[in-house]
């Protein structure tokens, strides 16, 4: 029964993960006049950087029952990004936002996470017919 | 929570747009100002400067007006010896206000703010949805 309550929390995650895309996409947004400034996104998580991340880093070994362990948690890498690739609109002040492509993925991270909201009524739907018994009324 | 601080962000954002947007009503009010005594200086352009600032409340970077500069470009002169302006050659100093650069950067602002405002509203509706979750 356990594993049909962890998609709900895969569905938490996701939504965290989508409003702070939200959140930096929105700082970029705000920033689009700022000179200097280099618009930022966040990298989609994916399961082989996460593998890379954790073996790169050397854990500690522990000898001696007095011993402590490293504090130092290996993570999922770096999460954020700088995007430094060849922009068609860099303006001379340095400031790299070109807000229509930020708009366009703003309306992305929204689609996606009214996919997320919905799949997760649908799926507390299901539960309550489960537990009444008589469907959803 | 993420999607509050989205909201304060855009605010910050259409806080600058907004400051911006009356420095440049402020320029063009003033493109025709000259000085009340004879030889003086005219209005000076004014231009606004953003900058980037983290703000710690909430662990992300806003924008915020870093300082308002005066442009340094020359004035245009115009011979008109009966201004009460003209200095003694019977030229008046104009303010270097170029009405086009003015409206063109209104323009911009105008799009900045928009695309905020775009922000804000995406953002309210991620809430929403949250929101309704609960029902």
């Amino acid at each position: 029964m356990s594993d049909k309550f962890a998609l709900f929390d895969v569905f938490a995650k996701r939504m965290d993960w989508l409003s702070q895309r939200q959140s930096v996409l929105s700082q970029n947004i705000a920033n689009a006049d700022t000179p200097g400034y280099v618009s930022q996104d966040l990298k989609e998580g994916s399961f082989e950087r996460m593998v890379k991340g954790r073996n790169l880093l050397m854990q500690t070994t522990a000898t001696h029952s007095g011993h402590m362990s490293g504090t130092r948690d290996p993570g999922p890498g770096k999460v954020r990004q700088d995007e430094v690739r060849d922009r068609y609109e860099t303006v001379p002040s340095g400031n790299s936002v070109v807000v229509e492509d930020e708009l366009g993925k703003i309306a992305d991270t929204q689609m996606h996470y009214s996919t997320v909201t919905n799949l997760y009524s649908k799926y507390t739907q299901m539960f309550k017919m489960a537990a009444g018994g008589g469907g959803s009324r | 929570m993420d999607l509050f601080n989205t909201l304060t962000i855009s605010a910050d954002g259409m806080k600058a747009q907004g400051t911006r947007l009356r420095i440049i009503a402020e320029n063009l009010a003033n493109a025709d100002s000259t000085a009340s005594e004879p030889g003086g200086e005219p209005y000076q352009r004014k231009m606004v400067n953003f900058k980037n600032v983290l703000n710690r409340e909430i662990g992300a970077e806003t924008v915020n007006v870093d300082r308002i500069t005066l442009d340094q470009s020359e004035f245009s002169q115009r011979f008109d010896p009966g201004h009460p302006a003209a200095n003694e050659d019977g030229y008046v100093l104009l303010p270097n206000v170029n009405s086009l650069i003015e409206l063109t950067d209104m323009r911009e602002a105008q799009r900045s703010y928009e695309a905020n405002l775009r922000v804000q509203q995406s953002s309210r509706r991620m809430l929403e949805q949250t929101i309704n979750l609960l029902r």
